[in-house]
């Protein structure tokens, strides 16, 4: 922008004046005469002028960014050009204009001027008006090259500023979008470094009940503003399988986030999968992305499962389909989910890898073979070379019924209230929560022995209904739960207040240290 | 890579030839962006499109914001390729494809 503005300068007035006031010269000639008459013309202009009289001095005072002009007489103690051709190399990067002057005409005499670094010459005798038009051209030229610097090093800046930046966001995306929970036996991903920055995501969690949730995700377009949305999509997904959600109201409240936060023409194309490893079953639902492809263990077929739905992001949650298909999978069955990133890997000829070219991969693969290993493999030597242009993210999940990893805390500690026999409303003095916590502590050292029984059911009573129960008992005295005032059952977001909510029928039995718990529930 | 618009009776038809990304974007928008916001029927006419990318299909949408509301605009004469790519992002959801 500020180079066209400097082009437009430069063409609309062409005769436009260069400031010469101030303008710091050096005048390195040991002609008196010739040094008087162009000191008094060049000073009564403005210029500052700096005289020196050898090439020795001229060397010693020289420094790229003291001078806005060189004048040199070629004839300076026989030296000139030599001494103009060492200050050109000693400017580096630096530009400053040389105007040799010479009392010699011959034609090898004027190009040794210009060979030895020489910007412009002017010849003895010469006239003020060609001087002061050759040195204006020159001051002209000097200003033009600075102002290109002065650019070319703010430019040099913000290139570094932005990519220590993106070091830094990549490295918070990173660990906020990263989690370790895909580094397992039975899982095989791709996502390469810098795909975060194409708006790529993998995200996957255990739900409280042990499902674990897998959602792939792709933005549109490409560098950080495809990846603005990553972050309240990771956040979502993580918080909200950690409470127990559905991954239907994962999907909803993430497309509700995006269609409010991102501009009309960004989506995210997703894979959103419930892996339940109890029932055997793994309930998908796409919007937008490519076919899941499933590889069956059994009879080594494949099948394929395509995304029914629109991108997230695009239209309101409301007139989503959450409807997930489920599907019974087995032992060793291994299914596919990517970004059409894989598809279209380009060749040097700009054919696209394609969707059949994957398919024909993982269903023509063997029971044992890589299959993952034999896709990357396929997907380079189809490249051949040639750089990938969109990120590729592919991830590969074998099934797999049996517990993978202690993935729960075991340290978890129960609600032993009851059996430290502690006052609740202590929590809520000052500094309670402190001394509640200290008592805690000390009782819970002081405690021999103890046992908290917790009992769980379900009673069928008809085909569609029925209830579920828990019976809650510990060693303690108990307490008197005809005493439990109103303000206990008021915060419906913990303890009792919680419980009475959901649950149908909450009684305690004497002398109480025994509570039981009752749902209701029909089909 | 080219847009041109035609205008006839209350029915614009665009026209995008070769790569239909990113690149297109300024040109694509410019085409009907002085034309009276939820009036106009649109029609895309992808036949001399090769290539398509998810920018592409943002444009779209940021189109179908722009257009009348009692049609859905029209994407037409799509080649194969780009046909599956609509497919898979289920695009007919929200716009006419033939």
């Amino acid at each position: 922008m500020i180079l066209e503005d400097f082009h437009q300068d430069i063409d609309s007035t062409p005769f436009q004046e260069v400031e010469w006031r101030g303008k710091r010269v050096m005048l390195a000639t040991s002609q008196a005469q010739l040094a008087n008459d162009m000191m008094r013309f060049l000073g009564a202009e403005g210029l500052v002028i700096q005289h020196i009289t050898s090439a020795e001095q001229g060397m010693e005072v020289f420094h790229p960014e003291n001078f806005e002009l060189l004048i040199i007489d070629v004839d300076l103690n026989g030296d000139g050009l030599m001494m103009g051709h060492r200050l050109k190399f000693k400017m580096k990067e630096h530009f400053v204009p040389l105007l040799f002057i010479t009392s010699h005409s011959d034609e090898i005499s004027l190009a040794s001027c210009f060979e030895a670094g020489g910007d412009d010459l002017v010849t003895i005798p010469y006239s003020d008006t060609m001087l002061f038009s050759r040195i204006n051209s020159l001051l002209k030229m000097g200003g033009s090259y600075h102002q290109q610097y002065r650019e070319r090093k703010e430019l040099a800046y913000y290139h570094n500023v932005m990519q220590s930046e993106q070091k830094l966001a990549k490295s918070i995306f990173n660990s906020i979008v990263h989690q370790d929970y895909l580094d397992r036996e039975n899982i095989r991903y791709t996502l390469s470094p810098m795909s975060i920055f194409n708006g790529d995501m993998l995200l996957s969690a255990m739900t409280p009940n042990g499902h674990e949730y897998i959602l792939l995700g792709d933005f549109t377009g490409h560098g950080l503003t495809a990846s603005i949305g990553t972050l309240p999509v990771s956040e979502i997904f993580y918080s909200m399988t950690a409470k127990g959600f559905t991954l239907t109201s994962i999907i909803s409240e993430i497309n509700r986030r995006l269609k409010k936060l991102l501009p009309l023409e960004m989506f995210m194309a997703t894979y959103a999968i419930d892996v339940n490893r109890y029932d055997k079953v793994i309930s998908v639902w796409g919007g937008g992305i490519p076919d899941l492809l499933l590889k069956r263990f059994r009879d080594n077929q494949m099948e394929s499962i395509s995304a029914k739905n629109l991108p997230l992001g695009i239209i309101d949650s409301q007139d989503l389909e959450l409807t997930m298909q489920v599907i019974p999978v087995d032992e060793g069955d291994r299914f596919y989910i990517y970004t059409d990133g894989v598809v279209e890997t380009e060749n040097h000829d700009g054919k696209l890898f394609g969707t059949q070219a994957l398919r024909d991969v993982i269903s023509s693969a063997g029971r044992d073979d890589n299959i993952y290993q034999a896709i990357m493999d396929n997907l380079e030597q189809f490249r051949d070379g040639y750089e990938q242009s969109d990120d590729i993210t592919l991830l590969e999940y074998a099934f797999v019924s049996t517990d993978l990893q202690n993935y729960f805390d075991n340290d978890k500690t129960l609600p032993v209230r009851s059996l430290k026999k502690m006052d609740p409303s202590l929590r809520k003095q000052n500094n309670g929560i402190l001394k509640y916590n200290q008592i805690k502590k000390d009782r819970l050292e002081a405690l021999g022995e103890g046992f908290i029984h917790i009992e769980m059911g379900n009673q069928i009573s008809s085909e569609t209904s029925g209830k579920l129960f828990i019976v809650i008992e510990d060693s303690g005295k108990g307490f008197d739960y005809n005493k439990l005032k109103d303000d206990i059952f008021a915060d419906k977001h913990r303890g009792l207040g919680l419980v009475n909510q959901f649950a149908d029928k909450v009684q305690f039995e004497a002398p109480g240290n025994k509570v039981r718990i009752e749902c209701y529930w029909t089909q | 890579m080219s847009v041109t618009a035609t205008e006839q009776g209350n029915t614009v038809t665009i026209n995008v030839t070769g790569r239909f990304d990113f690149s297109a974007h300024q040109e694509f928008i410019a085409a009907y962006r002085d034309l009276p916001k939820g009036e106009k029927e649109f029609v895309v006419d992808l036949s001399g499109t090769e290539y398509m990318d998810s920018s592409a299909m943002g444009m779209l949408l940021q189109l179908r914001e722009h257009a009348s509301k009692s049609s859905q605009v029209s994407l037409v004469n799509a080649n194969a390729n780009i046909q599956e790519i609509l497919k898979i992002a289920n695009f007919d959801k929200l716009f006419n494809v033939s």
